[in-house]
């Protein structure tokens, strides 16, 4: 399969000349089409600030990302915003929808940006809320449904324009467990079925269990990496665990 | 669908800044009145020098101006830094970034664009009450006239776009410079804590503290001087109390801070330490906010309290002003009489009647009551009392009258009458008594008794006495026109007497007084209506301010406050105690800026009051006037209070939070 994500010694500081912080201290690493990669690692391992300089929110200090053969470090201000729009989804934590707008027209809010043909749209609406199950709360406001039902929504907001890749940071961060299942089993499923490429960053083990690789990042460098190749879930997270306990990140995180 | 997301986002901002747009519709309907009131051919042509009126409208109206677009400043960026997260997931979906300006522009324009308009049909609804109240006050006949004037129309435009246009394209800049990874991150940012040494605070607020009563000691002893510099100095120490006022309130976040760390005691109590905490969780900004708040409400309270006292004292000085048609004094005795002056007067308005008497002076005397007093002669004294239409009056020959139309001296008048009533005019002893004390108004100072009374002596005794000024007064069938002052004035210094104006260098110039009762009373209205129109236009502009950004800084941090409420609900707090704690909270910030300013304003008005009282020819015009602008301060004052506190029950009552 074709990578379609490249990553090529990725550098980034903060600070000044006499307190620099490496948030991203030469990272490296493909993605193919139609993976599940996750991103895990402690706070301040530099796994969001990974995640934002893919999602060309932050830009690089050094190196360079390839996006489908594209170099987004390079791109230009305007140029950014048509790279977003057709070929980035994203799913965050607090989900970003819009309160003004009643979920299916924040689903067809992404649409219109990218101006699909408006008799497309509320097809197209339809069809992927039916796929994700929130074909019932459609027409309902942001602040009238849960917390998971808002971040499938933000999933099906981030999928209706069939990205390249979506790009997904602590999607279950504010989940109970039992919406944070349903919600992995949702990107599973996006990933299985509409073959969907997903970044997803977590650090929470179970929810990384659900990928079929994982980078483990450290002080802003990739510590160590897993495929979950044939093995079943739960062997999976075992090794997930065994990793996180070298890392020193402690078990303490895992559910 | 972008026009959709607009006005959705309008009718949210709608609800979210109410009081802000009502506020918007508020200034440009008071603006619109006031110019109109300016503009208006109505208005202007009922007194001849009206135009002070369109002068002063025009340069408070750059003042208003400024004000409000500080605060249409302070909204805006107070609402794009609330809405920060919104403009980072437009841009996240991949809108661009002019998109996203356009989208946030054409919003804003379209509500100010509407504010405009229902300001415009306010204003000119406020317009109307306005002339009404003018002509009423000049007792003219009210003729509604719905017309917008061109230039007031204009103008208001032209200062609209200074005060909301200009900072919403600001506005617009602001968000196309923002980094979307900011625009995302924005909510995890806190206020910096910036204390200071507890040591270096209290020498601030010890110099703001200082300034503020040196500020004040400085005004009681230079209202006192009585030239030029007072003007100067006055500014001086206006400028170092109101600077002194922002300090105090600058330093008062971080001083409430270091109480709540040092006593414990106080901090425990009640809910002390919930509300001083919500005061101080924005250091910095609140104590500025409130400095500047507090330095436009003393401006506001003192220009309005002190405006109404002196545009009473007009009304009141009217009729004292100019009770005779019309009053020439020269002062020289070589006068013999006033017969082209009657000729001229003639040729204009119809004289009914006249006299053309001398004023007489007692060269010789130790009596210091005498020195340099007017005195009349009973006959003229009869004659004037007949052209105000007033009785006559008979005294024996070795007595004496006094007229006082003055409050102030009149008491020492009256114990002057019952204690040494006797006075020796050239070795003959005349007396008088309370009886013989008369207060109605007479145009004294400046025709009548130049110290604010005079002595009213037997004719065969003032005949014995020097004349040392010479007068002339008239009486008219009709009213004579306001413009006569000027043409008589101009008639005696030109044609009937030259030499007056011409004095030698070295001598001091002749006093010469023309006075019309039609241009007096004219000038009088208005300058009662510009003073107090005036006073009242920045005012209630600088009140509307204040409750605005008072209002906006509550409601606004709607979702921040409803988690702090429902978490005391969860720690066991009842609702109602809830309510009490929210009412304390509000209290506490709309009361704070006023505390000071109202202290200041009382400690000023005192102040004036003792010195420039006794020019007031009612007593106590000042404090009562004072209370009318308290009063009036307390009712717009009350409805943003009100308006703010069942916002914010609203907020954090909700169920779930809105943002």
């Amino acid at each position: 399969m074709e990578s379609i994500l490249k990553v090529i010694h990725v550098e980034k500081y903060y600070g000044n000349k006499e307190n620099v912080t490496k948030a991203i201290d030469d990272i490296g690493f493909e993605v193919k089409t139609g993976e599940f990669i996750g991103v895990m690692g402690a706070s301040g391992s530099g796994k969001t600030t990974l995640l934002n300089i893919i999602s060309t929110i932050d830009n690089v200090s050094a190196g360079h990302v390839l996006l489908d053969g594209k170099d987004i470090t390079e791109l230009a201000e305007k140029e950014i915003a048509k790279f977003r729009r057709e070929n980035l989804g994203f799913i965050f934590q607090d989900c970003n929808l819009l309160d003004t707008l009643t979920v299916h027209e924040n689903i067809a809010l992404a649409l219109t940006i990218n101006k699909i043909p408006p008799d497309e749209i509320d097809r197209k609406v339809i069809g992927v809320s039916k796929q994700l199950g929130i074909e019932d709360i459609l027409n309902q406001y942001p602040y009238e449904i849960s917390g998971g039902e808002k971040q499938r929504c933000a999933c099906a907001r981030a999928m209706v324009t069939i990205p390249k890749l979506i790009l997904a940071d602590e999607p279950t961060g504010a989940l109970d467990s039992k919406s944070a299942g349903m919600l992995l089993e949702t990107l599973s499923n996006m990933n299985d079925v509409l073959s969907a490429t997903i970044l997803m960053v977590t650090h929470d083990a179970f929810s990384a269990s659900y990928c079929s690789r994982i980078l483990f990042l450290k002080d802003g460098r990739i510590f160590s990496e897993l495929i979950k190749g044939e093995k079943s879930r739960r062997q999976f997270l075992n090794e997930i665990l065994d990793v996180m306990a070298l890392l020193g990140g402690g078990t303490s995180d895992v559910r | 669908m972008y026009v959709k997301l607009a006005l959705r986002n309008i009718k949210r901002s709608l609800k979210d800044y109410a009081v802000y747009f009502v506020t918007i519709v508020f200034s440009v309907s008071i603006l619109f009145a006031f110019l109109s009131l300016g503009f208006s051919k109505d208005v202007l042509s009922l007194a001849e020098n009206m135009g002070t009126l369109k002068g002063m409208i025009l340069a408070l109206s750059f003042i208003i101006t400024a004000i409000v677009g500080l605060m249409t400043n302070y909204a805006t960026t107070f609402i794009i830094k609330k809405r920060k997260h919104e403009f980072g997931t437009y841009l996240l979906l991949g809108m661009e970034k002019g998109q996203v300006v356009k989208m946030f522009l054409a919003e804003n324009l379209l509500i100010g664009l509407s504010a405009f308009g229902t300001g415009l049909m306010l204003g000119m609804f406020i317009f109307q009450v306005f002339t009404y109240i003018i002509q009423t006050i000049f007792e003219s006949p009210f003729t509604p006239n719905v017309s917008f004037s061109p230039p007031a129309t204009g103008l208001s435009a032209l200062f609209f776009f200074i005060m909301y246009v200009m900072n919403t394209l600001r506005g617009g800049t602001l968000v196309s410079r923002m980094k979307i990874v900011d625009l995302i991150y924005s909510a995890r940012y806190n206020e910096k804590q910036r204390i200071k040494t507890p040591l270096l605070f209290s020498a601030i607020f010890m110099i703001s503290v200082l300034l503020c009563v040196g500020g004040g000691a400085a005004l009681a002893k230079t209202l006192g001087l009585s030239d030029n510099r007072v003007y100067y100095y006055m500014a001086l120490s206006l400028a170092c109390m109101l600077g002194g006022l922002y300090g105090v309130y600058a330093c008062l976040p971080i001083g409430l801070h270091l109480l709540q760390t040092k006593i414990k005691k106080w901090s425990y109590r009640g809910s002390n330490l919930f509300l001083i905490s919500q005061i101080t969780s924005k250091i910095n900004t609140t104590g500025k906010t409130m400095g500047v708040l507090a330095m436009l409400l003393t401006a506001a309270l003192c220009s309005l309290s002190l405006g109404f006292s002196i545009s009473a004292m007009y009304k009141t000085n009217i009729q004292y002003e100019s009770p005779f048609d019309i009053a020439v004094g020269i002062d020289t005795p070589y006068i013999q009489s006033f017969d082209e002056v009657l000729h001229f007067v003639h040729g204009i308005t119809p004289v009914k009647d006249f006299v053309d008497y001398k004023i007489y002076q007692i060269t010789d005397t130790t009596d210091i009551r005498l020195q340099k007093t007017d005195i009349l002669r009973l006959s003229d004294y009869n004659r004037l009392r007949v052209q105000l239409g007033l009785d006559e009056k008979q005294i024996g020959k070795r007595e004496f009258i006094v007229h006082s139309d003055t409050w102030h001296i009149r008491k020492t008048i009256e114990e002057e009458l019952n204690h040494h009533p006797t006075i020796d005019i050239n070795g003959i002893l005349l007396s008088s008594g309370i009886e013989n004390l008369f207060t109605e108004p007479f145009q004294q100072y400046r025709i009548n008794g130049t110290r604010g009374y005079a002595l009213v002596l037997p004719d065969e005794i003032c005949n014995a006495l020097p004349p040392v000024k010479a007068r002339f007064v008239a009486t008219t069938y009709s009213s004579a026109p306001q413009t006569l002052k000027g043409d008589l004035t101009r008639y005696i210094k030109k044609e009937w007497r030259p030499e007056l104006t011409s004095v030698p260098s070295g001598q001091s110039p002749i006093a010469m007084v023309v006075s019309v009762k039609s241009w007096s009373v004219a000038n009088g209205l208005m300058g009662l209506t510009t003073i107090s129109f005036g006073v009242m236009y920045v005012s209630l502009i600088f009140f509307l301010t204040v409750g605005t950004i008072l209002a906006l800084q509550q409601l606004t941090d709607a979702a921040e406050h409803k988690y702090r409420f429902d978490l005391l609900q969860k720690l066991g707090v009842a609702r109602e105690d809830i309510k009490g704690i929210v009412g304390k909270q509000l209290a506490l910030y709309f009361l704070l800026p006023v505390m000071l300013p109202v202290i200041i304003t009382l400690c000023v008005i005192t102040i004036v009051n003792r010195i420039y009282g006794t020019f007031i020819l009612v007593e106590n015009t000042i404090p009562y006037y004072t209370a009318i602008s308290f009063a009036m301060f307390l009712m717009v004052y009350g409805c943003y209070f009100i308006a703010c506190y069942r916002g914010f029950m609203r907020n954090i009552m909700r169920k779930s939070p809105h943002i």
